[in-house]
């Protein structure tokens, strides 16, 4: 008996649990970086489903013009994934610095006012 | 199956059994710090499974973007902040090892103490790894198993970087400048946000009336770079 070939499932799967990890850590952690580092996963676990069917459904629903078809679109749009996570991290600590710095705080739940 | 087939399921179960081991060890260590440090091989094994997958450019990006920006960036974040919230796992998670074996936990826990560099090391050689088997995938003689292309069109093996820079330069040409913009923006806010004016030591936001702890020129960096 031989495994199946590794195919768009096996990723597929690998990505969900990622994504599950990532959702339990942003629900039951109450730090806000451990909340960050959820988000992180999910974004990861995203990508890799991109990238999964760029790269076993992509080119043939697509067509003639192997360039300016987006054959590879999904991974385009991983990249545009990255760079806005990259802009929520950078944004998201400066806020976590800064309610620290005012408010002393790391917790997520007792952040909870709007105003004080 | 053939050897490249073997080869090929071994690589996926190695690189995906590090990425999920290392991913649970973000969402349970108890220090925040520690949940930071376990993102690093998860973001590792992740690039991994992209160039399992044959993008290429992705996982360069995966290496520098993520694991050299934003996953420092994390990491200096959680030095930063105080580290108070010493998170308690939820209730059915926790396990207290029952008494009659605490001999046994404690020789176990003495080991470790002392192992823990040795756990460190696995861990970075494991990252070693991934990158290794991914640069392996493409040499040549990987290929003499396996064909250059051999599964569809979409196995552009070698030419991955080329054709994405040509996408995002045509197709996605209007994206690619929002997206600069989107990280201009961020980044001056960022700063905006993290600095302390020179004047009075107040910062954005700030009721002036409590002023915390001095730790401020680490904070902008980090949040600058």
């Amino acid at each position: 008996m031989t495994p199946p070939p590794i195919g768009l499932t096996h990723y597929l799967v690998v990505a969900a649990i990622l994504f599950c990890m990532g959702l339990f850590a942003v629900i039951t952690r109450r730090h806000v970086v451990a909340v960050l580092l959820g988000i992180e996963l999910m974004l990861n676990a995203a990508n890799i489903n991109l990238v999964a069917f760029t790269r076993y459904l992509g080119a043939p629903a697509l067509g003639a013009d192997p360039v300016l078809n987006s054959i590879l679109g999904g991974q385009v749009f991983a990249l545009m994934v990255m760079c806005l996570a990259a802009c929520e991290v950078a944004i998201g600590l400066a806020i976590v610095v800064c309610l620290y710095r005012n408010r002393g705080l790391t917790n997520a739940d007792e952040a909870a006012d709007m105003k004080w | 199956m053939t050897a490249q087939d073997w080869l090929e399921q071994l690589g996926f179960l190695l690189v995906a059994l590090f990425t999920l081991g290392s991913a649970l060890g973000v969402i349970l260590a108890r220090r925040v710090l520690h949940a930071a440090l376990w993102l690093l091989p998860t973001l590792f094994g992740v690039a991994g499974i992209f160039a399992l997958m044959g993008a290429h450019a992705l996982f360069a990006m995966q290496l520098i973007v993520y694991v050299g920006a934003i996953a420092v960036l994390i990491v200096f974040g959680a030095m930063l902040l105080e580290d108070d919230a010493r998170e308690r796992l939820p209730r059915f998670l926790r396990y207290r090892v029952p008494i009659k074996y605490e001999p046994a936990t404690r020789l176990v826990m003495h080991y470790y103490s002392g192992m823990q560099h040795v756990l460190a090391g696995i861990v970075g050689a494991g990252m070693m790894l991934a990158v290794i088997i991914a640069a392996l995938a493409e040499t040549a003689w990987f290929h003499q198993w396996r064909p250059l292309v051999t599964e569809g069109p979409s196995d552009f093996v070698g030419d991955n970087v080329r054709r994405i820079g040509e996408l995002f330069l045509t197709r996605y040409l209007l994206p690619f400048e929002l997206a600069s913009i989107v990280l201009l923006v961020a980044l001056v806010g960022a700063v905006i946000l993290a600095r302390r004016d020179a004047d009075d030591g107040t910062h954005a936001f700030s009721t002036g009336a409590d002023e915390p702890p001095a730790e401020t020129e680490a904070a902008e960096e980090a949040a600058t770079q």
